[in-house]
């Protein structure tokens, strides 16, 4: 229970702490209605000469888009920025005195920043999309209950691996590369760009293996019912699976860093 | 038993050494050259509980870093420490839960949150029971005067009202040992004084051991009993504050500025009766040095502000630095423990 009141606590925080900047992400808000108004119309320019590509139709590929850039609003974080600012600036060495699992208060943390941002961005992203586009509701009958579990599972594991990035910072001086090169991987292996099914088979047998995919992909087919249910079920395992592996690499990894953490003087 | 104890504790720094010029740099490129950097070099150390420790050195004299390894921060490169009976990088978790630590360059809150809401987030994260949470902040923000701060995000506050604030935070949860590096660091006089007085009754009423690190001597002078000074990673002191005083001839300056020029035969006149060190910066302005307690002060500025027409006068107190230097020049006095 104790422990509960301290993850609540910390999403509280990270909450609050974007109150004082509503107004800056509202106006993100309008950026994001821009980058999805260019994807549709270069979409439908790719769907004028086919009706289905890579198994998808074009309102599918329309209700994608919307949905993709909607979530990714939910699920991105800037935890590997937090921790690396931190360690650069010396800060890193107040987050060592609480005792307290600095992974999950970095998961908690940013994920009341996602509660956050569902308010503020993804909600009206959604509205003023939905009025503008053709986008179609949730597929199925568990669409509606799944699609936004395996949102909150992407989360997780998006958090995780923005962790992992993180601890990099205590390895290597040149954090901005590695940050860069990480979020390259994700903007188009999650699939939020492009669907998977559009790549190459040897790129999608290899996507397999990794944990990208579970980010965006995976939910959007759940929310557009184009797995049956017996693969929806699967890919929301293997998204609760990807969590734990990469929460527990951090943990090992955590003990690693901070062995290497060397702060001369204030 | 003693509730931190040190032997030879050490923590080597190894540091990339640049070669000038880019032919250096081409050569650093595939090979290179490090130096090591001895921030903390075989300290022994012993801390009853409740003291108040001054732990006092020049910059870059390993202060910091003897700190960050009593908290638990740095893992020592050799040598044995023990806190509470605990191992602090070992058993990092149980360790902080029992130690408040404030680094008066840093804070403990978070910048765009209000200061109630980071106290309850520390009430969490420590898990305090709720009345005692309740009783202690009452009691600090009398004590700190907090009370019209609690709703302020931290990054609005001003240095002295943070620095108050970060006290109180490290306080929440009634830990047995408070570290502060550098608190009083550019505060004005009534703030030092409120945060003296804190630190003074928390020692007292709870039996907090305080280790305190600070460049102002006036700090330990008003706190301490007992005094540990560094330099370049050894220990050089370790004793009184009244027995350092009384061995080491500790200099005060006080300089003189008069209105109209004065010549040396004078003021030599002048001053006979006084044990000072006289010294000319040009006719109108003079420094007196002097040792602590061997000069009637206010008898001396008296006799000054009587006979001369001062336009100023300024009381320099002696830094750390050149208390050091004496110690090395005279022999420490009294060995190190």
């Amino acid at each position: 229970m104790k422990k509960v009141a301290k993850y609540w606590q910390f999403m509280r925080i990270g909450f609050i702490a974007y109150l004082a900047h509503r107004f800056q992400v509202l106006m993100n808000v309008l950026s994001y209605l821009l980058v999805i108004a260019l994807n549709y119309f270069l979409w439908r320019a790719v769907f004028a000469s086919r009706p289905v590509i890579a198994g998808f139709t074009m309102s599918q590929m329309m209700t994608y888009v919307v949905i993709g850039w909607s979530a990714r609003t939910f699920f991105a974080n800037r935890i590997d920025r937090m921790i690396g600012d931190a360690v650069r600036d010396g800060s890193i060495v107040m987050d060592l005195l609480k005792p307290t699992n600095f992974q999950l208060y970095h998961y908690f943390r940013s994920f009341g920043r996602a509660v956050f941002m569902f308010v503020f961005m993804t909600l009206p992203i959604i509205v003023v999309a939905s009025l503008l586009f053709p986008i179609k509701p949730p597929s199925g009958r568990l669409g509606p209950y799944l699609f936004p579990l395996s949102v909150v599972l992407s989360f997780f594991l998006h958090a995780g691996i923005s962790y992992l990035t993180g601890l990099m910072a205590f390895f290597t001086r040149n954090n901005e590369g590695v940050f860069r090169f990480k979020q390259m991987l994700v903007e188009v292996f999650s699939g939020v760009m492009i669907p998977i099914s559009f790549f190459p088979a040897w790129v999608q047998g290899a996507l397999f293996w990794l944990p990208f995919k579970y980010i965006a992909y995976v939910p959007l087919r759940i929310y557009l019912g184009m797995e049956p249910l017996s693969r929806v079920h699967q890919g929301v395992l293997l998204q609760v699976m990807w969590i734990i592996i990469i929460y527990a690499a951090g943990q090992l990894l955590w003990h690693f860093a901070i062995k290497r953490l060397e702060i001369q003087g204030g | 038993m003693p509730i931190i104890e040190a032997h030879s504790l050490s923590k080597h720094f190894k540091r990339f050494r640049r070669r000038p010029g880019l032919v250096g740099a081409v050569k650093d490129l595939w090979h290179r050259t490090y130096e090591v950097v001895r921030a903390v070099d075989g300290i022994d150390l012993s801390v009853e509980r409740g003291e108040i420790i001054g732990y006092i050195g020049p910059n870059g004299a390993g202060k910091s870093t003897t700190i960050k390894m009593l908290t638990g921060i740095l893992v020592p490169t050799a040598g044995s420490l023990a806190v509470q009976g605990l191992v602090p990088h070992k058993d990092r978790y149980r360790h902080v839960r029992t130690i408040g630590v404030v680094f008066g360059q840093r804070t403990q809150l978070w910048w765009d949150i209000a200061v109630i809401e980071a106290f309850n987030l520390l009430q969490k994260i420590y898990e305090i029971p709720r009345d005692e949470y309740r009783q202690r902040l009452k009691k600090f923000n009398q004590v700190l005067g907090l009370e019209d701060l609690l709703n302020i995000p931290v990054r609005k506050l001003s240095l002295g009202q943070r620095m108050r604030c970060d006290l109180a935070a490290s306080l929440l949860h009634n830990p047995a040992i408070l570290f502060l590096d550098e608190p009083t660091i550019g505060l004005d006089v009534a703030v030092k004084a409120s945060i003296r007085d804190f630190i003074r009754e928390t020692n007292r009423q709870q039996g907090t051991t305080v280790i305190l690190t600070t460049h102002d001597l006036s700090d330990i002078e008003e706190l301490c009993s007992r005094v540990i000074m560094i330099d370049a990673g050894k220990l050089i002191y370790d004793g009184g504050l009244r027995e350092l005083k009384e061995r080491v001839d500790i200099p005060r300056r006080l300089l003189v500025e008069t209105i109209f020029p004065i010549n040396a035969s004078k003021m030599m006149l002048l001053l006979k009766d006084y044990r000072l060190g006289i010294t000319a910066l040009d006719p109108y302005r003079w420094e007196l040095s002097f040792s602590k307690g061997r000069v009637n002060l206010p008898q001396l500025m008296q006799l000054l502000l009587d006979t001369l027409e001062v336009r100023d006068l300024e009381l320099e107190e002696p830094a750390i630095e050149e208390i050091v230097r004496q110690i090395y020049d005279r022999g420490a006095p009294g060995d190190a423990r």
